[in-house]
């Protein structure tokens, strides 16, 4: 969704103003693409970023690709660091935890190291629910059922439709609201019985797809989606 | 497994244990955790696990900004423009594409100037400010073919309809012009 208007993101005319983040090494190694020499190597990086992506699904190099495909979205992020929202952080979060994984190995010391990053990419999951219930649970609105019907009526956050002939229906958003706070609050709890995974997971790809779909958020709910996968393996 | 990989997998326990702990600092809201606790969670999860997981939370965003700019160029001044002009149509139309990042991005720079301008006392709110005249500048000159002389801005501020009573409350926010550096 970015590349079409890639140079106005990371290109020497970005749309985006760098500043000095480069108070240690670290942080100057993060936010790399701050730098005015990396202007026009922007093409180089996302060449890589693919590249390395292309080894990755093909399962070749892995430990090398998944690491590559981490320090270029990192660095790629955070040259868009306002910018940079939750789907962004969850991104960079799993694909930090990938890079201990390596699943072409099938030895003892491979399975269980695999099965502890899988167990890590579950808790991350987990802790986005929790802590987005929690978060909200500290205000009024949420509680009161009255959040939906805020939110809806956004139009940066829904659609015209929606905000025609949903948004103002208290009989979808005041139940919309308490049913995705119990969802958030309920899931990091409850899936990891059994007899409430499969449930949970469908229930979590429609609510990410009408996120998706009515407020236009579409990297968090894609990557929401992509994250379950983690809860199909390695029971 | 040998002893060396056993020790291994312990050491990655404990690691990433850590990691989740600070994690669970780091993302409690304030008040739930002293001030010691907070320093070094926030020292361990920036800039990588930044993500506190707030959004719309604790309180949805109840208005809707939208900027709008006129600039001048020698003598001509142009009319009041929407910042999403042209984005916000496409992004309706098709709601997965390069339109719908744009549209958020630009959106997201509107949002950060309301907090600039109800909170420019840190260096990362001036960054807010400095952010968007800087989108601005290359915005017009990506479009107009060059950078103007000075650029004028203002924030519309729409409320959603009042949950009882359905009432909207509309406000705008004036900018100081500016110039390119």
């Amino acid at each position: 969704m970015t590349l079409p208007n890639a140079s106005k993101y990371w290109g020497a005319e970005s749309w985006i103003m760098k500043w000095d983040w480069g108070e240690t090494f670290m942080l100057e190694f993060i936010y790399l693409m701050m730098n005015e020499w990396m202007d026009g190597l922007w093409p180089i990086v996302v060449s890589i970023h693919l590249l390395a992506l292309i080894f990755a699904f093909a399962g070749k190099y892995l430990r090398i690709s998944h690491l590559v495909v981490f320090l270029t979205t990192v660095w790629l992020y955070h040259r868009l660091t306002l910018y940079i929202i939750g789907g962004n952080l969850l991104v960079i979060a799993l694909l930090f935890y990938l890079i201990f994984a390596n699943e072409r190995k099938s030895d003892q010391f491979s399975t269980k190291l695999n099965s502890l990053i899988l167990l890590a990419i579950k808790v991350q999951v987990c802790f986005v629910y929790f802590f987005s219930g929690l978060w909200k649970l500290a205000g009024d609105q949420w509680l009161k059922g009255e959040a939906m019907h805020y939110i809806l009526n956004i139009p940066e956050y829904s659609h015209p439709f929606v905000i025609e002939y949903i948004a103002n229906s208290k009989i979808v958003t005041v139940p919309a609201t308490f049913i995705a706070l119990a969802y958030q609050l309920l899931f990091p709890f409850l899936i990891w019985f059994r007899i409430f995974k499969k449930p949970l997971l469908i229930v979590g790809v429609l609510f990410h797809l009408i996120i998706g779909l009515a407020m236009g958020i579409w990297d968090f709910a894609l990557i929401m989606i992509a994250s379950y996968t983690a809860f199909m393996f390695g029971d | 497994m040998n002893k060396s990989q056993k020790n291994s997998l312990l050491i990655i326990k404990i690691i990433l244990a850590l990691h989740f702990i600070l994690l669970f600092l780091f993302c409690l809201p304030d008040g739930l955790v002293n001030q010691e606790m907070r320093a070094f969670s926030n020292a361990y999860a920036n800039p990588l696990f930044q993500g506190r997981w707030n959004l719309f939370a604790p309180e949805p965003p109840r208005q809707h900004k939208s900027l709008i700019y006129r600039y001048s160029k020698t003598d001509n001044r142009s009319e009041w423009i929407d910042l999403t002009h042209g984005v916000k149509e496409k992004h309706d139309a098709v709601r997965i594409g390069a339109s719908t990042k744009m549209y958020h991005v630009l959106q997201n720079g509107s949002h950060y100037l309301w907090e600039f301008y109800f909170q420019h006392d840190t260096q990362r709110d001036s960054i807010k400010l400095r952010n968007m005249q800087h989108l601005l500048f290359e915005k017009i000159r990506n479009e107009a073919g060059a950078y103007p002389d000075e650029v004028e801005m203002a924030l519309l501020l729409e409320s959603s309809p009042d949950f009882h009573d359905g009432s909207i409350k509309s406000d705008t926010l004036f900018f100081n012009a500016f110039s390119h550096e």
